[in-house]
């Protein structure tokens, strides 16, 4: 064991990062808290603080869209999809951009949603179906989304570790996990949504050009044809063609990821809604959304692509990491694959553009912390605490409660990242966590906005049906002794929610309204 | 295969050139957004003073 703990420790070491990115990487951090603490002075109310006003134009919509949804996670559990998949897992950003672009074409649900006048989804809930409904989705939304983000601090900090070159095995993680959590509660708390959207902007002009440059540096170090015949050689068929058995994916596997990367991750997903429910109008939602198809691709295709590089130099240039990502026989690979993309840039990118690049990173992770967990502290206080609490809940107290639940989540999400030990793909992970949410509100908001006879019940039996997802994760499984593969769980799931909201709503429709609901008091 | 490796390689290409593209329009874009933000998002707030004011009086 400790003779692994050295050949990680000297595989690792091996990275080009300096003193020179080290002190880039602080300046960012440096300028990042300077905005936010800048944008303190235009927060005055409870919809400044988490919809920046609704007063954001199109491009910059676009930025700060892109900047949230191309987190630290998505491009390494993308870069981790690439580096075991090849070109098939090209797929996930295939089906995006084409849902995104179907999306902003047709405003299907975006434009809808847009025309409620709500800031959360939640609170449409309550629009169409009633407080009771909006009280479990919002708990349902909370437990969905919190386990979803679980894994983002550990896996974000496992790219700082590999790309700097510190020891993966030792006290490094944890460290690393500490303060970019103390970062980034620190840097929530202080602004809310307008200092979130003035550093996505920032982000998005960093992490563009960051990764436009490392990829052609990539390409250039290991030659474009190489790229493509070493994986046809390794990987064979299933390298290339997502819907092949031998590879890593298959057709159910793609039609769930035209589901959950496509119409989940732009129509359903709160933290994408909620940049489309802060836009000025539906009109400009749906030119955000068609422009935004593009990032939405690349926040796929990019780290896909390098997970590929990774491979391919792994297995062509790299012996000694080849050796601790590759399982020996019947036992495990030493070290997690995860760690394959960000060492193997360490490697190849030259100073400088390796602290640019990180820099780049953590700001993607801290762009997607912050709006996730403004996103999710504010659905607890807006859509749980407020509807309960029967009398009026201030500003001030609404403020409070957000931020108090900031930290607590920071919390969880610390304590859930060194001690949850799943086998699946993070990918898979967050897809089935996801899915306690969104296959219950794929049913509400389908329905609820294109059907006139969905009801509150019919609503309720839906999200409770979403509950199912749960079954999905590896360690769920294990303790039931199941054995089934999470996309043919999801895919269930959303079929129940389904037949659930139509079922609940036939047999218990609503009664016909004699006066126009109210929302509860944002 | 050969199928595969043809879309794959025009879809990396091309979403290359147009992301490039795209990153140029919001960097200069977003910028004029975000002044329009900021300057509307004062305007609201000397509103909201005006009419604390008024209500004063």
């Amino acid at each position: 064991m400790q003779n692994n703990d050295i050949l990680i420790a000297e595989a690792l070491s091996q990275s080009r990062f300096s003193a020179l990115d080290w002190v880039i990487v602080a300046a960012y951090i440096l300028f990042s808290f300077v905005i936010g603490w800048m944008m303190k002075k235009y927060i005055h109310s409870m919809d400044d603080y988490i919809g920046a006003g609704r007063a954001v134009g199109t491009r910059l919509g676009i930025a700060t869209m892109t900047g949230t949804e191309m987190g630290l996670i998505t491009v390494m559990y993308n870069a981790q999809n690439g580096y075991t998949g090849g070109f098939a897992s090209f797929h996930i950003a295939l089906a995006a951009a084409l849902v995104t672009l179907l999306v902003g074409l047709t405003g299907f649900i975006v434009y809808r949603l847009r025309e409620f006048n709500v800031l959360t989804i939640p609170e449409y809930y309550e629009k169409r179906f009633g407080p009771r409904v909006r009280i479990i989705g919002g708990i349902m939304l909370t437990l969905g989304g919190v386990l979803n983000m679980g894994l983002f601090l550990k896996v974000g900090s496992m790219f700082i570790v590999g790309i700097t070159g510190m020891s993966a095995t030792g006290w490094a993680l944890p460290l690393v996990m500490t303060i970019l959590l103390a970062l980034v509660l620190a840097y929530t708390v202080m602004g809310g949504m307008i200092s979130v959207i003035i550093t996505d902007y920032v982000q998005f002009v960093v992490l563009s050009f960051g990764v436009l440059v490392a990829t052609g540096i990539a390409i250039w170090s290991l030659g474009w044809t190489d790229i493509f015949s070493v994986v046809q050689e390794k990987m064979g068929e299933g390298g290339f063609n997502p819907l092949a058995n031998e590879g890593a994916f298959g057709p159910e596997y793609v039609i769930w990821t035209f589901f959950t990367a496509g119409l989940v991750s732009c129509a359903i997903w709160p933290t994408a809604v909620a940049r489309a429910l802060a836009m000025e109008s539906p009109k400009s939602v749906q030119r955000q959304y068609t422009w935004s198809s593009v990032s939405f691709m690349m926040r796929f295709l990019i780290p896909s692509f390098w997970g590929i590089c990774a491979f391919v130099f792994v297995t062509t240039q790299a012996p000694d990491l080849y050796e601790l990502l590759t399982p020996q026989g019947d036992n495990p690979q030493v070290l997690e694959n995860l760690y394959a993309m960000p060492a193997v840039l360490g490697r190849i990118l030259p100073i400088g553009v390796l602290g640019i690049l990180t820099a780049a990173m953590i700001a993607a992770f801290m762009s997607t912390h912050d709006s996730y967990l403004l996103c999710w502290s504010s659905v607890i206080t807006q859509d749980i605490i407020a509807p309960l609490k029967k009398g009026k809940m201030s500003t001030k107290s609404r403020i409070f409660c957000t931020r108090a639940f900031i930290i607590l989540i920071g919390g969880y999400i610390w304590f859930w990242g060194i001690f949850y030990k799943g086998d699946e793909k993070i990918w898979d992970y967050m897809q089935v966590t996801g899915a306690i949410y969104f296959s219950g509100a794929f049913s509400l908001l389908v329905c609820g906005l294109y059907w006139k006879k969905a009801s509150s019940t019919g609503a309720a039996i839906s999200l409770f049906c979403g509950l199912g997802a749960i079954l999905g994760l590896s360690q769920v499984q294990k303790a039931l002794g199941l054995n089934i593969p999470p996309e043919r769980v999801g895919l269930g799931v959303i079929a129940l929610t389904v037949i659930g909201m139509v079922v609940g709503s036939l047999f218990f429709p609503d009664k016909p309204k004699t006066e126009s609901t109210t929302t509860t008091e944002i | 295969m050969e199928f595969w490796t043809l879309i794959w390689k025009i879809l990396f290409i091309a979403s290359i050139v147009v992301f490039a593209g795209m990153a140029v329009w919001v960097t200069i874009g977003g910028y004029q957004d975000i002044k329009t933000l900021l300057q509307r998002l004062q305007d609201q707030s000397d509103a909201r003073q005006i009419n604390q004011k008024d209500e004063e009086i």
